[in-house]
């Protein structure tokens, strides 16, 4: 097809252009234009919106060098889709080539330094910075935020009373703002330079606020906690999702602490070293998932169970106020006697800890639970933790606004905060009807944005100046690396103005010009050279926050009535996809599945299965499969599984839940493990919708807050939520409705069905399975691989039937100098979906829409399976006996996450089955697709015993899935005209189109850039000694093997626990061989002799093991088991780490 | 006869032998010229309401549902079928099979029963090998059209090209394409070369005009000379012999697609017999269904008579039994194996959420061909018909049974998803039905539907000896007249219609 190259846009008046092709269009005249419509149709006639934007047109579009390039005639032609090369080269750009930045994502609870990658100029991929003080991975959501900045739906104009207006009216606008009567809300998130150029408005009579839809107030204003896991072997988490939605610390040091001091891998993990993980909290969370020892208790109670663990360990708190009923009804099937064993023993194991202990709160507790572990932190003289002071503190609360605005000395807002007030804050109306003006900055239209009197579109954090503060406090610089053509503008810049300023003029932003002074102030260096560096490391040394003294105050329990059926509990959650609702247009995030309940593209309610036994809805959202239905039941052992019909036919039942008057409908699904009496609504959701879907608001076309992403996406739970009780409420009642609503789950079945699958092992003596170090010997023979004879094959291994030398023979895998591997750590592995975004955001893999995905047609190269497990009966000697355990064991079950991708089997089932030899094994040990010779017989996929392989069953990438039925309507249906988000895909990777099938590759375009480098290096290094190059001797393991660990795939840069190892088997020194080991018969066969091999071989963690070893696959991705590492004392010790240790 | 009784006097008083007579394959002793024009009579006559009834509706559902659906398929893609990640073969597969199953009688009534000489396959052959190209045709749209690039399936042709890759010929589904193709090819020349006597014969009753001119194009100027005749039969004896290892490699090839991949529940040695066992069921029972109403309508019962509607429930019965004894083997296998994921897929076939799958297939194939232990209800056409269209269904759904409910239940418990098919989907099988019943139609419209010239080689007259045998009858024997069970039905028909058509002949014998 051919593209048109648009002919850029005329100047607009006083935009700093001196060429003009003629009178003409320097006046713009009427004539001049439709010379310009007959010379190019289609061309100069199409806005923005309309044009699909080719990489080159856009590239020229673009910063400098559309200005350089100038807009001579003789470049306007109907160019084909080539890669033409530039007439003139942007500086430092070479096609293909990717260039590195050092840049920061801001955010509550410490921004994220990044390494963002830009292909000619278009930031494609953001990477965790590894230098950075505080560098760990990067979660779902920093990957998914790039897709924002091509999002079609983001806010592209200004805004005034919903009507398009222009930066010089807006600029007019808002120095008529009296600033002595204006507010200013700010995000919480902590940034330097705003930080200063609000003070400097405060000072001018400004009034300052800080909200975020969804963070706590904390210990208060201004002071905040600093923890560091690696001083940590005792972690005490009260409702702290510190490895999800709520982040604190570093989750690479909690991981290091997991693998007992030592993530390389150099030896064993030791028991005494492990780090030991108690979780107290309501619904789980993937940090749930990571505990040794979990308690279930609804959200009121955690400051109860705060207190008493308090008590036990001498801290000066009032009692908790829980009596022996309530200590029961928190171990069903228990007594108050588990309970009080449950606190006394986790505060002796703290007290022994003593100042390696850490307690940390989720921070949308209230304050008492901060001020409880502010005392046992105290008082065990905690090391990990630090209380350090920020400048959050000049920031006033909401509720100071709603006083001042109804008291009238407000009356202006300037709404900065990147929530979304007029949907997210109860009490938006009443300032809305109070105040005069109000300013909008945000990167959509949200609600916010159309109740606003001016709505500026906000730049995305990838094209502005800025900075922010990363957890420990480290001045982390923000600096933009594209300039999309909307008439946005930073938060920065509008405070400039505000503060007297105008809007950017000529090449720089006026905020470079402040952050560089914060910069200059903070990191006390002056100068462009410090300037520099700190831009090319992206943060300034020795900037971190200064300790305080932990704020002193009378600490107050929250006392609250027993949750029953007529006092249900609800807790507000952050959710894992759309945070409190700002990423509800992030078509990424909406496809990942929740990681825990696996639910994509809408929220719904989790309860527990005895509270949805109590309420009458259990049996609608339980249909277990027809068992014994005909003829034979069904013999195997199974957890309990939430079964609401499977694929598209997946339903589940509406309940409407209400609070005095406030009510709304949500589906509900059940959660396992979730605390009783008690239900959890993720926030967020139900945006905008056209299909009559009752709690969600309805669409108003005209102003659309959502693109076609967040449409009809989920149910809205504010309504229920009041400021009041912004975080969890009491008294909720439940009703039935009758009523089901379809919803897409990726993964339907949550138990591992009798099969050692996620492998777990304890570091407790287990009866019949010894010790720590016994278990972990037995790894590899868990399960049916017990029982399983040797695998061997009737096949001449070295295959090499035309050669009769048999030294000559080689085997199909015969590269001497890269043969690749990796290993998935379940110890480490929290299941967040980081990896899953990160694939998707490197290999160019399209989203599917809701409907495609309730079918199972989800393209995602790695599937984030995740298993429950709990102990139905009693296990002695290995042998599972009659007793059934008591039901706080069975309702309290253990989640393993288990990422699979495509294992790259060296024996693979789906190369032999290719009628047309499109999926082949390259001699480096990789399964490799060539899609321009894939037919699409989807056989592969089929004899893939590990369901790894995605067929584009329709053109995603081409037309738009998420169109109601476009797909469906193949070419009549919409294509993604003038959407940008291909703009963001990978040049290196091939987008399919449809018939073709895909998987994990390895991220084969990175490991051919790496081995090319290397070669070039040898090139070099030739020319430099000015040599011929037939001249130089090459050492083929020394001079062409990539170095050691150089290499990354996309999952393992962006795992945050690196829980990810990936490498070359035949590098001894790479923590790949030290994870997994290298004996495998494919490598053994490359040495002559048995001597040589026995020298070379490497054993590897005990831990290792290959999923389905018993298909006889020989996968180069292997897992290791993961290890709880139970207190021997607690109750639950006895039915802990045993998910698959028992199975035969 | 008189003469002939005092010729043997000598032995009047001997101990005769009783001899079972041979029980006739042309019934009310029809004559040569009857059986021509009675076979003629189909495509020369105007054909009866009925067919118009049939054909137009199945020509219709065959547009809409092949043409229609696979242009919507090919211009849209292979998602508007309900193929998933999970289920990546779903109904087009199951089709498929079905499909290249029921393609498996012809060859072997043709084949295999020539070779070893059963004559009464000469009354049915004609039809059973039209069905099996038929039959071969459907089956092939599916696995043709289910790949996600059909415009690149010559990909699968070994063609040499410029960038040298060639097949993978490890793929049992490149050996299925020249399985099934080498089949189709081999078939279709069997059928056409056993025609051409025929097609001489309809073209001698024609009246010249494009008629007689197309038939003498197609019978490629038969004569019916003693030099043709005995190339002709060396031909057909040598298609014969080709044929008949084809009718055992197709299917097994197909199941080989199965038995040689790894997935629990596909992964078993015995797919191959228990696949062609099922096919030659499956095969039968469409022979039936499409025979016995043809055989009303065109009044043929004096020569596709019970004996051989008795005889294919015999095969029935015969091969269900194989087919019920390989789905107890399979279970029982999974059982003893100790293997943990071959039990578990075999127990969800049982009782997993495709049991009633499982439950119509058990049903249908093993228990209702049973019923054929009973001669009376191998004589009673309705029931014939109903066990028949069981084993149709039964056929079909074992192939659902394999297919999808082996792949919604793997390795992983993490990636079970159940599927359903799409409308799309249910569309494209339907007009397969359609096609194949409105080519089915077409061939009883234009070609013989009964092969002329070998049908005669059953009568009596065909015997040179057979005048022989009236003059000089063997006194040594009692002959006990077989059990003709159509003698008395039918008869009185069938008189009535000769009579009506003035062919004094039919009384001859």
């Amino acid at each position: 097809m051919k593209r048109v190259l648009n002919h850029p846009q005329p100047p607009k008046e006083g935009d700093a252009v001196t060429t003009w092709r003629s009178v003409g269009e320097k006046e713009g005249s009427q004539s001049f234009r439709n010379d310009l419509d007959r010379e190019f149709p289609n061309g100069d006639t199409l806005n923005e919106e309309e044009q699909e934007l080719s990489r080159r047109s856009f590239t020229k579009l673009m910063g400098a060098s559309s200005a350089l390039a100038g807009l001579t005639l003789a470049s306007c032609r109907r160019p084909e889709s080539y890669i033409v090369p530039y007439k003139k080269a942007p500086e430092w750009v070479i096609p293909g080539k990717p260039l590195f930045y050092a840049s920061t994502m801001p955010r509550v609870g410490g921004a994220v330094p990044l390494l963002v990658t830009t292909v000619e100029g278009r930031p494609r991929k953001l990477e965790p910075a590894t230098d950075h003080p505080d560098a760990s991975g990067t979660d779902a959501l920093v990957q998914a935020s790039i897709l924002d900045l091509y999002s079609p739906s983001r806010s592209q104009d200004i805004l005034k009373d919903g009507k398009v207006s222009d930066q010089a009216a807006l600029l007019e606008g808002l120095k008529s703002l009296d600033l002595s009567k204006t507010a200013l809300v700010f995000g919480s998130d902590d940034f330097p330079t705003r930080n200063r150029l609000a003070k400097e408005l405060a000072g001018k009579g400004a009034t300052l606020v800080s909200y975020e839809a969804l963070t706590g107030e904390g210990l208060s204003a201004g002071v905040s906690t600093v923890v560091d896991f690696s001083k940590a072997s005792r972690i005490l988490s009260l409702d702290a999702d510190f490895l999800g939605a709520d982040p604190i610390g570093n989750s690479r040091e909690f991981s290091k602490g997991r693998m007992g001091g030592d993530s390389e891998y150099n030896a064993e993990i030791v028991a005494d070293k492990m780090s030991r993980l108690y979780q107290v909290e309501t619904q789980f969370s993937i940090t749930g998932g990571m505990a040794d020892h979990r308690l279930r208790v609804a959200p009121s109670r955690v400051a109860m169970v705060a207190a008493e663990i308090a008590s036990a360990l001498g801290a000066s708190v009032p009692a908790s106020g829980l009596d022996d009923d309530d200590k029961a009804a928190l171990f069903p099937g228990g007594s108050a006697a588990e309970f009080d064993q449950w606190v006394s023993e986790c505060a002796k194991d703290l007290k022994e800890a003593a100042s390696k202990t850490l307690v940390i709160v989720g921070s949308r507790q209230p304050k008492a639970v901060h001020q409880i572990a502010a005392a046992i932190n105290a008082v065990l003289k905690s090391q990990a933790v630090r209380t350090v002071s920020t400048d959050l503190g000049q920031y006033g609360t909401m509720a100071d606004l709603g006083a001042k605005v109804a008291s009238g000395a407000v009356e202006n807002i300037v709404f900065l905060t990147p929530s979304d007030p007029a949907y997210d804050f109860d009490g938006f109306e009443a300032l809305a009807e109070k105040a005069k003006a109000i300013v909008h900055l945000g990167i959509r239209t949200n609600f916010t944005a159309w109740a606003a009197n001016w709505h500026v579109p906000a730049r995305h954090f990838l094209e502005s100046w800025g900075d922010a503060r990363s957890a420990s406090g480290v001045l982390s610089l923000i600096q933009p690396m594209i300039f999309m053509p909307y008439e946005a503008v930073s938060e920065l810049e509008l405070l400039v103005v505000l503060n007297g300023g105008d809007f950017a003029q000529g090449d720089f932003s006026p905020a470079m010009g402040e952050v560089k002074k914060t910069f200059a102030a903070l990191s006390g260096k002056a100068g462009d050279v410090a300037w520099r560096e700190g831009l090319k490391n992206g943060f300034a040394a020795d900037t971190a926050y200064a300790d305080v003294a932990a704020p002193a105050g009378p600490i107050e329990v929250p006392k609250s009535t027993a949750p029953g059926t007529d006092n249900i509990e609800v807790v507000f959650s952050t959710d894992a996809s759309v945070l409190d609702g700002r990423f509800i247009d992030n078509a990424w995030l909406q496809e990942a599945p929740d990681p825990v309940t696996k639910l994509t593209w809408d929220n719904a309610a989790q309860v527990s299965p005895l509270t949805a036994k109590a309420l009458g809805i259990y049996d609608q959202v339980i249909a277990l499969e027809p068992k014994g239905k005909f003829a034979f039941s069904d013999p195997f052992k199974r957890a309990a599984e939430a079964h609401i019909g499977e694929g598209e036919h997946a339903k589940a039942p509406f309940i409407t839940v209400s609070i005095g008057d406030r009510e709304i409908t949500v589906p509900v699904l059940i959660a396992f493990g979730h605390a009783d009496f008690a239900i959890t609504i993720p926030l967020g959701y139900g945006q905008a919708s056209d299909d009559g879907r009752k709690s969600a608001i309805a669409l108003d076309a005209d102003q659309p807050v959502v693109g076609h992403v967040g449409l009809n996406s989920g149910f809205n739970a504010y309504p229920l939520r009041s400021s009041d009780t912004p975080y969890f409420a009491t008294g909720a009642k439940i009703g039935l409705t009758g009523n089901s609503y379809k919803v897409a789950l990726t993964q339907e079945h949550n138990s591992m069905y009798g099969r050692a699958l996620a492998r777990e092992v304890s570091t407790n003596s287990l009866e019949g399975k010894g010790d720590f170090k016994e278990q972990v010997k037995e790894v590899k023979k868990q399960g049916l691989d017990a029982h399983a004879p040797v695998n061997i094959s009737l096949y001449d291994p070295k295959g090499g039937i035309w050669s009769k030398d048999d030294a000559k023979k080689k085997s199909h895998i015969s590269d001497d100098v890269h043969q690749w591997g990796m290993a998935i750590d379940l110890n480490t592995c929290t299941g967040c979906n980081a990896c899953l975004v990160a694939c998707q955001a490197e290999n160019n893999i399209p989203i599917v829409g809701k409907d495609q995905v309730a079918m199972g047609r989800e393209m995602h190269w790695i599937r984030m399976d995740r298993y429950f497990s709990a102990m139905e009966t009693e296990v002695h000697g290995g042998h599972s006996s009659d007793t059934p355990t008591p039901d706080w064991v069975q309702q309290n079950p253990e989640m393993v996450p288990q990422p699979v991708a495509c294992v790259q089997c060296e024996m693979a089932p789906c190369e032999t089955v290719c009628p047309v030899n499109a999926t082949v094994h390259t001699e480096e040990g990789l399964n490799s697709m060539a899609y321009n010779r894939c037919i699409g017989t989807r056989y592969c996929a089929n004899n893939c015993p590990y369901k790894a392989r995605r067929f584009n069953f329709f053109d995603y990438n081409k037309r738009n899935p998420l169109i109601k039925g476009n797909l469906y309507k193949g070419p009549l249906g919409k294509k993604k005209v003038g959407e940008a988000p291909h703009l963001q895909h990978n040049p290196n990777v091939t987008v399919r189109m449809r018939g073709v099938m895909e998987k994990c590759t390895y991220c084969v375009q990175r490991l051919e850039g790496a081995k090319i480098k290397q070669k070039q290096q040898q090139k070099q290094k030739t020319l430099a000694a000015g040599l011929p190059s037939t001249a130089v001797g090459v050492d083929r393991a020394v001079d062409l093997r990539v170095p050691t660990n150089s290499v990354k795939v996309a999952c393992q840069e962006a795992c945050p626990t690196a829980a990810i190892s990936f490498g070359n088997l035949l590098d001894r020194e790479s923590k790949i061989v030290k994870a997994k080991g290298n004996q495998l018969d494919s490598i053994a066969r490359m040495f002559d002799s048995e001597e040589e091999w026995n020298n070379f071989k490497v054993e590897g963690s005990g831990r290792n093991y290959d999923l389905l070893n018993y298909v006889n696959t020989r996968p180069r991705t292997s897992y290791l088991a993961r290890v709880k590492n139970p207190n021997p004392k607690m109750p639950d010790s006895a039915f802990l780490g045993q998910a698959t240790i028992n199975t035969h | 006869m008189s003469e002939v009784a005092t010729n043997s006097e000598p032995n009047a008083n001997a101990v005769k032998i009783p001899v079972l007579e041979r029980e006739k394959l042309i019934l009310q002793g029809r004559s040569y010229g009857w059986i021509t024009e009675r076979i003629c009579g189909v495509i020369e006559n105007r054909q009866p309401l009925l067919w118009w009834i049939l054909f137009i509706p199945s020509a219709l559902i065959a547009l809409i549902g092949v043409v229609g659906g696979l242009t919507y398929l090919v211009s849209t893609g292979v998602g508007v079928w309900g193929n998933t990640n999970r289920v990546m073969w779903g109904w087009p597969i199951v089709n498929f099979v079905f499909w290249i199953g029921i393609g498996h009688a012809g060859t072997l009534i043709s084949a295999i029963l020539f070779l070893t000489r059963q004559n009464w396959r000469t009354s049915i052959n004609r039809a059973a090998e039209a069905m099996t190209i038929f039959a071969v045709m459907c089956a092939g749209i599916f696995p043709a059209f289910h790949v996600g690039r059909v415009w690149m399936a010559w990909f699968l042709a070994p063609i040499p090209n410029a960038n040298a890759i060639w097949q993978n010929f490890k793929s049992p589904l490149l050996w299925d394409v020249f399985a099934v193709s080498t089949y189709f090819t081999v078939s279709l020349i069997f059928w056409f070369l056993g025609m051409v006597p025929d097609l001489a014969t309809i073209r001698d009753r024609c009246k010249p005009g494009l008629r007689k001119f197309a038939y003498g194009i197609a019978c490629l100027g038969w004569r019916g000379g003693n030099r043709q005749w005995s190339h002709y039969e060396m031909a057909y004896l040598l298609l014969a012999a080709l044929s008949t290892p084809l009718v055992l490699s197709v299917h097994s090839v197909v199941s080989f697609d199965f038995a040689t991949s790894v997935v629990p529940g596909w992964h078993t040695t015995i797919f191959p017999p228990y696949f062609v066992a099922g096919a030659i069921f499956g095969g039968f029972a469409m022979v039936l269904t499409i025979m016995i109403p043809a055989r009303f309508i065109y009044g043929l019962q004096d020569m596709i008579t019970m004996k051989h509607i008795d005889n294919m429930a015999k095969i029935i019965l015969l091969t269900g039994t194989i087919v019920g004894y390989a789905y107890l083997m399979e279970l029982f296998i999974a059982f003893y194996s100790g293997a943990k994921y071959e039990s578990a897929a075999f127990l969800y076939r049982l009782s997993g959420p495709y049991w009633w799958a499982y439950l119509a297939m058990m049903s249908c194939n093993v228990l209702s061909p049973q019923i054929f232990w009973f001669k009376k209800c191998r004589e009673n056409l309705w029931v014939v018909m109903a066990v028949a269209m069981c084993v149709n269904i039964g056929m079909w759904f074992e192939r659902f049974v394999i297919i999808v409910t082996t792949l919604a239940r793997m390795w992983l418990p993490g990636d079970w998803k159940t599927y359903s098919p799409s409308a799309v989907d249910v569309l494209t099988f339907v007009g397969t039905i359609g096609m194949f019943l409105a080519l089915f139609l077409l061939f009883l419209r234009f070609l013989p539907c009964i092969n002329i010239a070998e049908v005669k080689w059953t009568l009596l007259e065909s015997d040179p000896h057979d005048e022989d045998k009236i003059d000089h009858p063997d006194d040594g024997v009692v002959t006990i007249p077989a059990y003709q069970y159509e003698l008395q039905e039918g008869s009185k028909d069938a008189a009535e219609d000769a009579a009506s058509k003035g062919n004094s002949k039919t009384a001859d014998a």
